[in-house]
């Protein structure tokens, strides 16, 4: 006779977390296979230990939550976020184990620093000697970046083969609340469509230009494929330590920034221009806020550096001002100037800019960070209500509006909850910079990287590298997975355990 | 993976319209650095 007694909530999270895992352990074959292809065979054996770990571990997980096979109806919303809080936690150990193996990281620490990197689309590297890194472990890193954009339980959900109760508590965990079609794995798979055939789209662009430039047609097509992912996902690796200044190509910086681009857009916006509602593009209010930004900071930046006189020409001037500042405000972090540039010739006007790009961010529901361009757009408009509101009659009632996929009443808790997200983003940074300062950074530089982490931008002024205090790399793993997951999950998931651990202790105590 | 025609279209033209808006921004550069 089955057991009907009802899963516990550690039975729940156990199983969906140890599924999560179980599906990393799959993805993992795909650099396993490349490294083999290219007859790296130290990579490849530390692609089978690291599968062989991620594989029992999400074994044990799920054997323990076997109940919840049987168990329906007790997923809660908290089960979800804790699911989505925890599962990229135990990834970033897991996910490290070919790093470390590899020797490009001198320290575990620095390994898992490099993978929440991946996941959260930031894209710094503590990662040494890139040039010569192997494919397998790049094809890792790229990989990396690139499910961390669309979302691990969104990959997940993806393979699920049946509808689960709990499956949208876990989507909306990661940080994602648009639902392209009536039920959430629907909408997984839409996610992926989309992502998909702009990876044979993009692909296809960046290889056939790396030719042009002279790549060999094997080496073209890789570098064209993680430049794809970085681009796509917003995540600002590159296979090689130049970055994107190793192709020298103005066309192939043009290729990778309308990819991502494109890639910061939310995926609503992809679905309904596929579904023929071009207008979307003009009307949303996401779009119209970063169109507008993001013009304004390119033209401030690029008048501010003509003052100094630091780029003499307009091509010049395209592919070292606009190129970063829209890599910066889309969070994708691919540099057209070395870190110590940006220092040296900027100056503070063109730091200032890059902050507040950095921390504006890209879309709600997309594989960018930062605030997004909705909670901005959505306070911006609430200002401006209240100001109406103040010079309007007391006895004039007008119901204000905006346009995200679709009209919303502009209501207070909406620009509320938009403006207590964007404070957490604007304390996860205060503290950042403070941090860099007390360890004797300059102000602007802190408050530089400290928007780069909190925006998941992955731009550099210098400060991130192997031999910056340890504090340091630990608080920039906690602010880029805090950023990431929109804080909420990860509060969910603290409250969840210092519950767990408090009626815990007063279990003991009362046995005492 | 398949594609209808308005999936086609509207990949399309979503990179037409970001296309569009760096080629603006170009232009806006020129003008500036001039």
């Amino acid at each position: 006779m089955r057991n009907e007694r009802k899963a516990s909530s550690l039975e729940v999270i156990s199983y969906y977390t140890g599924y999560i895992i179980m599906c990393i352990a799959l993805i993992m074959l795909l650099p396993l296979m490349v490294s083999v292809f290219f007859k790296e065979w130290e990579p490849a054996l530390d692609f089978i230990i690291s599968i062989c770990i991620a594989f029992i571990s999400g074994l044990l997980l799920m054997m323990f939550g076997r109940q919840r096979r049987i168990a329906k109806g007790n997923f809660q919303w908290k089960h979800g976020f804790t699911i989505a809080a925890l599962s990229w936690i135990l990834l970033m150990f897991i996910c490290a184990i070919p790093y470390r193996l590899s020797g490009h990281n001198s320290s575990m620490l620095d390994s898992m620093f490099d993978v929440m990197s991946g996941f959260t689309t930031t894209g710094l590297v503590l990662s040494q000697d890139l040039d010569h890194m192997s494919y397998g472990l790049n094809m890792w890193r790229h990989l990396l970046t690139f499910i961390g954009g669309q979302g691990m339980v969104v990959l997940a959900l993806t393979f699920l083969t049946r509808e689960t109760g709990g499956a949208y508590k876990m989507y909306v965990g990661e940080g994602k609340d648009i639902e392209l079609t009536p039920n959430v794995r629907g909408t997984a798979v839409q996610i992926w469509k989309i992502s998909m055939v702009y990876l044979v789209i993009g692909t296809g662009a960046l290889w056939v230009n790396g030719i042009l430039i002279g790549l060999k047609p094997v080496s073209a097509f890789f570098h064209g494929l993680f430049i794809f992912e970085s681009s796509w996902s917003t995540g600002g690796f590159s296979s090689m330590s130049q970055n994107i200044m190793y192709y020298h190509s103005i066309t192939y910086e043009s290729v990778a920034m309308i990819i991502f681009i494109i890639g910061s857009f939310n995926f609503g916006l992809h679905y309904a221009l596929w579904q023929g509602n071009k207008k979307e593009m003009v009307k949303n209010i996401e779009t119209q806020s970063f169109f507008v930004t993001s013009f304004t900071a390119c033209v401030l930046v690029l008048a501010g550096l003509m003052k100094y006189g630091v780029y003499s020409d307009a091509v010049a001037g395209f592919r070292r001002v606009v190129f970063n500042v829209l890599s910066a405000h889309t969070t994708t972090g691919f540099g057209s100037v070395y870190a110590r540039q940006f220092a040296n010739e900027w100056g503070d006007f063109g730091i200032m800019i890059m902050v507040v790009v950095m921390l504006i961010g890209g879309s709600a529901c997309s594989t960018a960070g930062g605030f997004k361009g909705l909670r901005v757009g959505v306070v911006f408009k609430g200002i401006i209500m209240e100001v109406k509101k103040l010079l309007s009659s007391e006895h004039s009632m007008k119901v204000y509006k905006f346009h995200h996929i679709k009209d919303y009443i502009l209501e207070d808790s909406i620009i509320k909850s938009s403006a207590i997200i964007i404070l957490c983003y604007v304390v996860l940074f205060g503290a950042g910079t403070l941090l860099g300062a007390y360890y004797g950074y300059p102000l602007s530089h802190s408050a530089f990287e400290a928007a780069s982490i909190t925006g998941n931008v992955g731009l550099s002024i210098g400060v991130t590298a192997p031999s910056m205090p340890t504090l340091m790399k630990v608080y920039y793993i906690i602010a880029m997975y805090l950023a990431r997951l929109e804080f909420l999950s990860v509060f969910a998931m603290v409250g969840y355990l210092g519950g767990g651990i408090r009626k815990a202790c007063q279990k003991l105590l009362k046995s005492a | 993976m398949d594609l209808n025609k308005n999936e086609i279209k509207g990949i399309l033209e979503e990179i037409a319209m970001v296309s569009f808006f760096v080629a603006i921004i170009y232009l806006a550069s020129t003008v500036i650095m001039m």
